[in-house]
């Protein structure tokens, strides 16, 4: 099986083997959120991404190869906030900013994976969210960022790469 | 009064835009939250009343169907035929019929197939991670499956009921059939299909049927679902149902009465839509002899245990077998068959002449295990108890739950295909257990487990019996299902962790979704929906919680919602029905509240704005003047340097020199005056008895009169549940209705006359109004944490996740990625 390119004929596979196609239609689709607010009490820009735990394990697993990753281990937890970590960037006019990862936890059917951002985002933002989207093809990521009293939504799904965000307050 | 507190109401500056409606006008700032919803709603006609029930014309369509149906377990392949009979129950006269093959969605020319983009096959994170040009695993294996088999339906034939062929056209995943002679209202036509078709992979496919693998032992399970061709609906409200299934929008479908015999493998076991009509040919004495117990039984009792569906499933038969069923008033059949199946049975007794006693099952291989004979038919049977208490007696004489897959759900008349099983257990090397388990299963397996039989076995209620339309509207099933599955999870067990297991409140959850830009309201078609689970599922859910907890209270919705299960069992109802029935049988007005929840994007936040706290005042100067110093002196503490310079003894000019002082040293600014008195005496004099009486009782009571403002930043009509915190510490909970809203739905002030002072005052104390941001819900003012300066406060889960996060970074020796991906290779 080829695929033609303009420059040379490349081959590739990218690992879902394990990934085919999760089933859960009439129950619960997949997708996770994450929510960007600046905290004026503390400094920090505050990203807290929630999955859903069962989701997050099967996933995670499923491209680590380790079927029996759990969040219920502070180990497995931090295979999903590395693997977080790895799959959101968000990008100002100089490239990739430094989130720093502080950590996960649950909460009931979802973990939690917190990151900060020292100081307020710049007014025009690249979003790119692949949390998971590599395992389950039908996830959708949904990004709200607050603005002023507003949120805003970014929505990872059908030919969605980096979004752009410009502040308005 | 003490001080006077003048408001000005804001000035609002129109923008100009010119686009009014009969909500938001273009002149002024009213908002009319509390529209009538008739106006938008369906004209009520003979087919549904304007009080939301079924008209005294109304009707549906009827489908009987007697099918035969055998399972190639080599070919992987099914074959059957089918013997339709229509019944034309609508007013109408119709030349043609439709109807529906799903299986089609599965060709490669299908509709969905060809629409699928590049991006959409690879996954597109995927694809935007990998750069252009990427083709996955995944894809790769359902395009070879797809060369090596064909799939869809083969429709062999099409007859009458004289064996006569009939012109057919298949469109996509629909096909219609041209009758001989018109079908006139009233009228019977019979239809014969003969059909085949290939078993999907489910794994690889993304279907609701199919076949699972289990490629350790080479074992399969096989889930018949949208396997014959079934008649599309027909209704008064939208002709012929005529939307392609492009994989997503579910199904309506219409009733009948169904008899369908099933060849398998002699060695396998059949769970199917129906009661089994044939159990001394299929089951052994033994089987039945325990069957015979289970219905004497209120806990399961295997029909097949663990042990023998073990064996069972090590030997292979050549022989068949045929399972007759049959099934009275559904609108779908699904069947299951494996020769893995470890099968229990119990008993559910209902208060119901028809269906006294109803058969709850389980169906499920040794993978599954030992959750699954735990939990799995209690749960059924749990189900059934609490629906039924909301709506109607379970109407079929089974109820069964199987085990197809790893995650998710499907609903079908007295069947559901469930998913979530246990993880075989890792023997740890250093310190091996000598009888470890076989599986093990996390907290999340089991309520997930719990909470998606409950779910799907719920969908026998709704819709498969209440058969609202989901091409239509995904949320009247999903919505209503999702909100009773919650109901049924609290009275599993408390602190069900359901959404959020320290909250345990759905409320709390929907809020992120009701306050993104990105949403569709509730009543939007199933295929536009932008964020299909929070629409559809969750946020009726919360809207639902509100309604029977806060709005409406739980008698009067209890009462109006088994009303409209009642009105519209067997039939198919609309929205509007729903919103009609549960306003006509409570004497609530809901309009704003479907209008708020149901037909806008508005979410729910309140916040207090301000609170201010007046006594009544004697307006006696002499009184008064006291008062105010003490105020003055409250409010404008001394200044630091003459403190200071008093501190030094230090004496000021005008004390050493006394004889400067005059009346204003003597007598402050709050000294009263003669003519503050005299104002004062005709104050009184202008007074009615009445009045004077009023002020005199009011005084000395030493009433406390509070003015709260109210601004609604989310824009939803909620209604206000106050906890008032007195100071003598005591509380107060005080409800104002949403109806506070009705003249101005941004800003309000509530005057309330109170005998004790108030020392604070919570909005929504319960969360039981799904508010979004509880930092604007306390007067005086509270500051919250956020979820990650509690985290942060935690130190020791942080400093050890902090320690494993640097560990599992060093083991991945700095690369970035964790993503395994094969190299390129240049081919040129």
């Amino acid at each position: 099986m080829r695929v033609r390119s303009r420059h040379c004929w490349q081959l590739v596979f990218v690992a879902a083997a394990l990934g085919w196609a999760l089933t859960s239609f009439a129950h619960r689709e997949p997708g996770s959120l994450t929510t960007i607010e600046w905290n004026p009490a503390t400094g920090q820009t505050e990203i807290i991404h929630r999955l859903h735990s069962h989701d997050a394990e099967l996933g995670v697993g499923a491209i680590l190869d380790m079927p029996n990753l759990s969040v219920l281990d502070l180990e497995g937890r931090a295979y999903i906030a590395l693997y977080v970590e790895e799959r959101f960037r968000i990008a100002g006019d100089d490239g990739d900013l430094s989130l720093a990862l502080i950590g996960a936890e649950l909460a009931g059917d979802h973990i939690l994976v917190f990151q900060e951002l020292s100081g307020r985002l710049p007014r025009t933002i690249r979003v790119l969210d692949h949390i998971l989207r590599d395992v389950y093809p039908t996830q959708v990521n949904l990004v709200n960022i607050k603005d002023g009293e507003s949120v805003y939504s970014l929505e990872f799904s059908a030919g969605a790469d980096w979004h752009v965000y410009e502040f308005r307050h | 009064m003490r001080y006077v507190y003048l408001t000005l109401s804001a000035l609002i500056l129109f923008s100009g835009n010119a686009w009014g409606d009969a909500i938001r006008q273009t002149k002024g700032d009213f908002y009319d939250a509390f529209r009538q919803l008739d106006v938008d709603l369906p004209t009520p006609n003979v087919y549904r009343t304007a009080s939301g029930a079924p008209g005294p014309q109304y009707w549906q369509q009827r489908a009987d169907m007697k099918i035969k149906v055998t399972l190639d377990e080599v070919k992987r392949r099914i074959t059957g035929s089918e013997t339709i009979t229509y019944t034309n129950r609508s007013p109408d006269t119709l030349r043609y019929i439709w109807l529906q093959l799903d299986q089609n969605r599965f060709t490669d020319e299908s509709l969905e197939r060809r629409s699928e983009t590049a991006m959409a096959a690879a996954g597109r994170s995927t694809w935007a991670a990998e750069g252009k040009d990427v083709l996955t695993y995944g894809t790769i294996a359902r395009h070879q499956l797809a060369k090596d088999i064909d799939y869809g339906y083969e429709i062999e034939s099409v007859t009458d009921g004289r064996g006569r062929a009939i012109p057919h056209t298949i469109v996509d995943t629909m096909m219609r059939v041209d009758l001989a002679s018109p079908l006139a209202p009233g009228q019977r036509s019979t239809i014969s299909i003969d059909w085949s078709f290939n078993i999907v992979l489910e794994d690889r496919v993304n279907s609701r049927g199919g076949y699972e693998i289990f490629r350790d032992s080479d074992t399969y399970i096989y889930f018949l679902a949208q396997w014959f061709p079934r008649l599309a609906a027909y209704t008064d409200y939208a002709g012929w149902q005529h939307k392609a299934f492009l994989g997503s929008g579910e199904f309506t479908l219409e009733f009948g009465d169904y008899d369908v015999e099933i060849t398998v493998p002699d060695d396998h076991i059949v769970s199917s839509t129906g009661a089994l009509q044939n159990a001394s040919q299929v089951m052994t004495a033994e089987q039945r002899r325990r069957m015979s117990a289970a219905r004497k039984s209120d806990k399961p009792i295997f029909i097949v245990t663990p042990e023998e569906a073990l064996e069972n499933e090590q030997a292979k038969s050549s022989g068949t077998k045929t399972w007759k069923f049959k099934a009275e008033n559904v609108r779908d059949f699904a069947w299951a068959s494996s020769r893995k199946f470890i099968w229990d049975a119990m008993i559910h007794r209902q208060e119901d002449a028809k269906h006294p006693e109803v058969l709850a099952m389980s169906f499920y291989p040794n993978e599954a295990e030992p959750i699954w004979s735990k939990y799995s038919t209690h749960v059924v049977a749990h189900t059934m108890e609490v629906y039924s208490r909301f709506s109607f007696p379970y109407p079929y004489p089974t109820a069964q739950s199987v085990n197809t897959w790893k995650s998710g759900g499907m609903e079908y008349p007295m069947i559901t295909f469930n998913g979530y099983r246990p993880e075989p257990f890792e023997q740890d090397e250093d310190e091996p257990i000598a009888d470890a388990p076989d599986n093990t299963y996390s907290r999340r397996t089991k309520y997930g487990l719990i909470g998606v039989i409950i779910h799907e076995i719920g969908h026998i209620y709704f819709p498969m019996t209440v058969n609202s339309d989901e091409r239509q509207w995904t949320w009247m099933d999903e919505g209503i299902n999702s909100f009773l599955e919650y109901l049924a999870e609290f009275e599993w067990e408390e602190e069900f962790p359901a959404y959020r297991p320290n909250h345990v409140n759905v409320l709390d959850y929907i809020t992120e979704y009701m306050v993104s830009e990105n949403q569709a309201p509730i009543m939007t078609n199933s295929d536009s929906i932008l964020q299909f689970s929070p629409n559809a599922y969750s946020k009726p859910t919360a809207a639902l919680i509100v309604l029977r907890e806060t709005v409406m209270g739980r008698e009067l919705f209890d009462f109006a919602f088994k009303e409209y299960a009642r009105r519209w069992m067997f039939k198919r109802p609309t929205p509007s029905d729903l919103f009609r029935t549960m306003e006509d049988a409570s004497g609530i007005d809901l309009d704003w509240f479907w209008r708020g929840w149901f037909y806008s994007t508005d979410h729910v936040d309140v916040a207090i704005t301000d609170v201010r706290e007046y006594k009544v005042s004697t307006s006696n100067p002499d009184v008064e003047s006291e008062l105010d110093r003490a105020e003055h002196a409250a409010e404008v503490p001394e200044a630091l340097p003459q403190i200071r310079n008093r501190e030094e003894g230090r004496k000021t000019y005008l004390e050493r020199h006394p004889e400067l002082a005059d009346f204003y040293n003597e007598n402050d600014q709050f000294t009263p005056s003669a003519a503050d008195r005299n104002d004062f005496t005709e104050m009184l004099d202008d007074l009615e008895d009445w009045e004077y009486d009023a002020l005199a009782r009011a005084v000395s009571e030493k009433d406390f009169v509070y003015f709260m403002d109210f601004e609604n930043i989310g824009g939803l009509p909620t209604p206000l549940p106050l906890l008032i915190t007195n100071a003598d510490g005591s509380e107060d909970f005080i409800m104002l209705p949403a109806e506070i809203w009705r003249r101005d739905h941004k800003n309000i002030t509530k005057l309330l006359i109170r005998d004790q002072e108030m020392r604070s005052v919570s909005l929504d104390p319960r969360h039981e109004t799904a508010d979004a941001d509880f930092s604007n819900n306390h007067f005086p003012r509270r500051i919250d944490k956020s979820r990650i300066e509690l985290y942060k406060s935690e130190s020791t889960t942080r400093d050890l996740m902090a320690d494993t996060l640097e560990a599992l970074r060093t083991r991945k020796g700095g690369e970035g990625g964790v993503i395994r991906s094969v190299p390129l290779e240049p081919t040129n």
